[in-house]
């Protein structure tokens, strides 16, 4: 398969690449720093995914020199845990633009490469701070649940040209995206999961590869949480 | 140039009829309507038909353009009317990126 991935440099991005690598997939990767790592099969672009002009070029790229591609997860994101009187509306704006609106013109700009697939792909990332509507996460959290929201009606909207659209909501997540919080608030978070541990990236990897599946066709505007989170 | 997009929205209609039942396909003409009540297509074939003309730009003329957009929606004169206004839209926006 040709698979698409934001945000590689590090975190689940970086571990998502290697893995798919490592099993013969051809991973094309992105950020807006160098490869953080080589591989046969990764080909690493320098990509702003907040610049719709940007993202535009490397799927015309991409188009180039792969013709199609098989799975968009758009994986890019940053999060940012603050009493709402203490985050800058500034960082609500860049929460939603490389949260939200990189998924959104990753979407759109790959479109055209994802419907040459037998089996094309989109997988976004959420988060369980959604559906648990978590205190001090709102500026993130609302920049997901815009992701959610573009996960179902783009279900809908690519459902025609047999493009699946879902979503996966990690629970907390030992990457850097939680580096900053208290260890309190996230024993906190952990409590209100019926499985109260943190995801392993292995708990993650499962829920993509479900979507990923020739046989998972019929799985759209699904949105999976792990840990036993709720809506 | 003229020729050149005449062959490649032909080209476009024939990719598309590809995918269209059999009732349903379309053949190329320079009046052909694309949007509106009285459109041969719907809106998915439309987002298809897009799509495969940006795909057959890059190819055959390696340019990157993206037809879909607020300024191409906001001209006083729609360039989704018809072929021909299509056509004449995207010679526009291939002198814009050269």
């Amino acid at each position: 398969m040709v698979i698409v991935i934001t945000g590689t440099s590090k975190g689940i991005g970086l571990a998502l690449s290697r893995y798919y690598t490592d099993r013969g997939h051809q991973v094309i990767g992105c950020s807006r720093t160098a490869a953080g790592f080589s591989h046969d099969q990764y080909d690493h672009h320098q990509v702003d995914v907040t610049n719709g002009e940007e993202v535009q070029s490397f799927a015309f790229e991409v188009g180039k020199k792969y013709k199609g591609i098989d799975v968009l997860i758009n994986n890019a994101g940053a999060a940012s845990m603050n009493h709402f009187t203490l985050t800058d509306p500034d960082t609500a704006e860049r929460l939603m633009k490389l949260n939200y609106l990189s998924a959104f013109a990753c979407s759109r700009s790959f479109f055209k490469l994802l419907r040459k697939s037998a089996h094309p792909r989109i997988i976004n990332f959420t988060t369980v701070a959604v559906p648990l509507n978590l205190e001090g996460e709102l500026a993130y959290s609302a920049s997901k649940a815009a992701v959610e929201s573009m996960t179902k009606i783009l279900a809908k909207e690519l459902g025609p040209f047999k493009i699946t659209v879902n979503a996966v909501g990690p629970a907390p997540t030992k990457t850097g995206l939680i580096a900053s919080v208290p260890k309190d608030k996230l024993e906190s978070l952990l409590k209100q999961q019926a499985l109260k541990r943190f995801a392993e990236f292995e708990d993650i990897i499962q829920v993509i590869n479900f979507y990923m599946d020739e046989k998972s066709d019929f799985i759209t505007g699904q949105i999976i949480y792990l840990g036993g989170v709720c809506k | 140039m003229e020729e050149i997009l005449k062959g490649i929205m032909i080209e476009a209609i024939e990719e598309l009829n590809e995918q269209l039942e059999a009732n349903r396909k379309i053949e190329y003409a320079e009046d052909l309507r694309l949007v509106g009540s009285k459109a041969a297509l719907d809106s998915i074939s439309f987002v298809t038909l897009v799509a495969i003309i940006e795909d057959l730009i890059g190819e055959r003329l390696d340019k990157n353009i993206v037809i879909v957009s607020d300024k191409a929606f906001s001209l006083e004169k729609s360039p989704f009317h018809s072929m021909a206004t299509l056509s004449a839209h995207i010679e526009e926006l291939l002198k814009e990126v050269d």
